[in-house]
């Protein structure tokens, strides 16, 4: 957890970095990646500052060491009951979900410790070999909401075991699990409302939409080929704050009267990063899940084993071709067709009560007039 | 004559002699109104690149119909439900051998009868609409979602109506002090130069659950994704 | 004598200036019991606090037998009602009326219903908001006699119809009253129509019971006598001596209650001279009474 300090100077950096974008208005994208970098690296140091301070803190308190299968946590003498029953909940699921990969985290135990500073939440965190905590959080101290917690930074530990290549192309953690009908029904909301063209494609059955929205095929010009005319405009519109300084003409011409040179030579000054991707990553990382479940056994070793693609590891997870598993990924979430959310239980029942109410005062209307 | 009708098929009788052209129009606004949407949505897709968001939007965007429809039938219903009853100062009623709470409590339950009219009239139509061919093979409609939710609504203005119209004038006169007291001390308020949004505040309470009219805000969509 | 109906001080303010206070009232089983006031007296008023139409502010309502307002579905189950202004939904044809009224009452006699559907001349099929002020009465009267109620309550059921109309009305009540021996209240300011029926009178002014009695007590008592040389100071008067005016000198007439004719020797032996006893009607005694209650008053 970042104190505000840390927060301050973080937003310091990223102010002065948008600042230097403004400024110097570099329309390569070399140049683009190069100031990403530095505001990059600018938070990452701001952060691990923090994270030390941290960890200096957790490592000065006296702590019980708990073992549940490959998990391990240290607490102090206060949660040590909790932190018990937490890795007792979590550590079932860490096998099946990640093979012999799991043995990482005997290596990478929980932290849990008493916050001074506000003594209604605590603070956990995951430990690595030198004893500095990362993925700092606080957390309410119940057994829910710290195995929720602690099942997120198992995915975010085990996600660092991966390629940096499935890391960048996911921009996510690594989800396990079963997904849920729930599950599916958002990614179908997600899959039908997402505004690019190849997942519109995608959508109505183009198996190569669908890599492609997945970036799973390689694509030279993201901005012309994975969006079409409004989608551009949007994107336009999105940067419409760095864009409009740059070229003010150009912008103006694009997006007052439509002049679609100067939309497409905005979209060339865009760094390729700044494409968004044309699905969330959310869905890259329901596919990802998907792949995992289908692989069975050891699904999860292959995928942070194998190298090469984003694409070859998916499909090593799953044991079969990425067109096929994009195919049964797309039929399973257009499959799914959960309730309405045009009323909600909770407004059926209020609606309900409150008819019940005028209901129950008309009765006891006087007879008096 | 020689079998005597039952007290509540007798009213819902009554009821639907007064209430029958109210009926017939809300029931064909409540059949009409999502043909019309998705009607509207239909155009408005043809002309958007993402053509399910343009669909959802404009569907939505009919929200207001379905809450006006709703809102509108409940009012009426409850209203015409005590006319008669207000204009000869309730002596018919008030002379009749049953206890005001059951006579109170046929007239509301033969009111909510009726309302079954509009509400099968708009699923007829949420039917017909989500079987057309203009709905995006990737979207779904909600025929029964949407109805159910009509009916809530309809219930609920119904049942708010019918508690204040069944009340005497001094309770009616009750429930418009405190709307105008609030609308005064907004007034008040603003005027004195503060910042504190009364109105804003209690429709906050009032639209959102489990407020008295959350069921009126929010989607109202037949096709969603 | 078994009271259909009983008040014992009566009292209710609406807010107006009027009210009504401490009214007792007595109304015997099988009368028909003429109530009779001015307009304004609190006949409608008494006659809605006797059905539980109206809270009274305080007192105690008797109705056959049954506690107002507290017994009011035990009663009204029993008791027909004709209100002063038609009280049917005018929305309602005559049958959709008579189907309303009968699915409330369980003791509609839908076969008399129909006889006097056309007895009365009334069209099934009409709506009630058409029908003429005479055929509305009709309708009202046909209303209350079909549910065959042991007490009719009529609030001016006559009022503003024309007389053959009321004559039907009355025959129907009448020979409604002798086959049931039901009781029957009717409040109305058309003395001689209550004369004719009546057997009980009571008359009410400005909120105040100001008599109740037979009818034949009431016709019987009231007489106008024209008196000479009477004294100013009257005692040991045998009868009730309402009011006094003075004509032709030493002549006087004199307005008197409870009088029959052995107490004509009360004047002789008070120095004066009766000349003349004039019976009056029902319509002249009624009127008497009002003019000395409020010169009382």
């Amino acid at each position: 957890m970042f104190d505000a300090g840390v927060a301050r100077a973080a937003l310091a950096a990223l102010a002065l970095s948008l600042g230097a974008l403004r400024t110097g208005m570099a329309q390569n994208a070399a140049e683009y990646h190069r100031r990403l970098d530095s505001l990059g690296g600018e938070w990452h140091a701001a952060i691990g500052t923090v994270v030390k301070a941290d960890s200096a803190q957790i490592h000065a308190l006296p702590g019980d060491t708990i073992h549940a299968g490959q998990l391990l946590a240290i607490s102090d003498s206060a949660h040590v009951s909790l932190a018990r029953s937490t890795l007792a909940r979590l550590a079932p699921e860490v096998d099946s979900a990640y093979g012999a990969s799991a043995r990482a985290l005997t290596r990478r135990p929980f932290v849990i410790r008493t916050n001074e500073r506000d003594t209604a939440v605590v603070v956990t965190g995951v430990a690595d070999s030198m004893g500095v905590v990362h993925f700092m959080s606080s957390d309410f101290p119940n057994e829910k909401a710290l195995t929720n917690s602690w099942h997120n930074k198992l995915d975010a530990v085990m996600t660092a075991l991966s390629s940096a290549a499935l890391q960048k192309w996911l921009r996510a953690t690594i989800p396990t699990g079963t997904p849920s009908a729930s599950d599916w029904n958002s990614d179908r909301i997600q899959l039908v409302l997402a505004d690019s063209r190849v997942s519109q494609t995608c959508v109505r059955g183009d198996l190569t939409g669908c890599l492609e929205a997945f970036s799973l095929l390689p694509v030279a010009d993201p901005a012309f080929e994975l969006y079409d005319d409004a989608g551009q405009r949007g994107i336009i519109n999105a940067h419409g704050y760095l864009l409009r300084q740059s070229d003010p003409t150009a912008y103006d011409a694009c997006m007052t009267h439509g002049v679609r040179a100067a939309c497409d030579k905005l979209l060339r000054s865009m760094p390729v990063d700044a494409i968004p991707q044309p699905l969330p990553a959310s869905l890259r990382q329901s596919l990802v899940r998907y792949a995992l479940s289908i692989g069975g056994a050891g699904a999860f070793d292959r995928l942070v084993g194998t190298q090469g693609t984003p694409r070859q590891q998916l499909e090593a997870a799953a044991r079969m071709p990425a067109d096929s598993l994009v195919s049964k990924w797309r039929a399973m979430a257009l499959r799914t067709r959960n309730a309405s959310s045009t009323i909600d239980v909770e407004t059926a029942l209020a609606s309900i009560a409150w008819a019940g109410l005028f209901a129950g005062l008309s009765l006891r209307s006087s007879r008096w007039r | 004559m020689s079998q005597r009708p039952s007290q509540w098929r007798v009213l819902l009788e009554t009821q639907w002699t007064w209430t029958r052209g109210i009926l017939l129009l809300g029931s064909i606004v409540a059949f009409t109104v999502p043909l019309v949407s998705l009607e509207t949505a239909a155009g408005a897709a043809d002309a958007a690149s993402a053509k399910e968001v343009a669909f959802i939007g404009t569907m939505q965007a009919w929200s207001i119909g379905y809450a006006l429809t709703a809102a509108g039938i409940g009012l009426l219903i409850a209203i015409a439900a005590w006319s008669y009853d207000h204009r000869l100062r309730h002596v018919y009623a008030l002379s009749l051998p049953i206890a005001r709470w059951r006579y109170v409590l046929q007239r509301y339950t033969a009111g909510l009868a009726l309302l079954a009219l509009p509400t099968l009239a708009l699923l007829a139509g949420a039917e017909l609409a989500a079987h057309s061919a203009a709905v995006p093979a990737t979207l779904h409609a909600y025929p029964l979602a949407l109805t159910l939710r009509f009916a809530f609504a309809t219930l609920v203005a119904y049942s708010i109506f019918f508690g204040i119209s069944s009340a005497t004038a001094r309770t009616a006169g009750y429930v418009l002090g405190v709307i105008a007291l609030i609308i005064i001390a907004q007034v008040v308020l603003s005027s004195a130069g503060s910042g504190v949004n009364v109105i804003g505040r209690v429709s906050d309470i009032v639209f959102a659950t489990p407020g008295v009219l959350a069921v009126f805000s929010g989607r109202w969509t037949l096709i969603d994704v | 004598m078994s009271l259909a109906i009983e008040t014992r001080d009566l009292r209710y303010r609406p807010g107006n200036g009027f009210q009504i206070s401490n009214l007792s009232m007595h109304v015997p089983r099988g009368a028909l019991y003429g109530f009779l006031g001015p307009n304004g007296a609190g006949k409608t008023t008494t006659i809605r606090l006797l059905l539980g139409l109206l809270p009274a502010q305080a007192g105690r309502i008797t109705v056959l037998g049954q506690t107002m307002p507290a017994e009011h579905v035990a009663v009204m189950s029993r008791t027909g009602y004709v209100p002063e202004r038609p009280h049917v939904y005018p929305t309602l044809t005559v049958d959709e009326a008579l189907r309303l009224h009968a699915a409330y009452h369980d003791r509609w006699d839908g076969a008399w219903a129909a006889e006097l559907l056309r007895q009365f001349g009334l069209v099934g099929d009409r709506k009630v908001g058409a029908l003429s002020k005479g055929e509305t009465g009709k309708l009202m009267m046909l209303l209350a006699l079909a549910q065959q109620p042991e007490l009719l309550v009529l609030d001016e059921p006559t009022d503003g119809l024309d007389p053959v109309v009321r004559r039907d009305v009355l025959e129907a009540l009448l020979e409604y009253v002798s086959t049931h021996q039901a009781t029957v209240l009717i409040s109305s300011h058309l003395v001689h129509e209550l004369e004719r029926i009546c057997d009980w009178i009571a008359v009410m002014d400005r909120g105040a019971m100001i008599a109740e009695l037979p009818m034949q007590e009431f016709k019987a008592g009231i007489k106008r006598l024209s008196v000479y040389n009477a004294p100013d100071q009257l005692t040991d008067v045998p009868f009730t001596v309402l009011r006094r005016t003075s004509f032709n000198g030493s002549g006087e007439q004199w307005l008197v209650r409870g009088w029959t004719d052995d107490m004509r020797d009360f004047f002789p032996a008070a120095g004066s001279t009766l000349r003349e006893v004039i019976d009056l009607d029902l319509e002249d005694g009624f009127v008497e009474l009002l003019r000395s209650f409020r010169e009382v008053k």
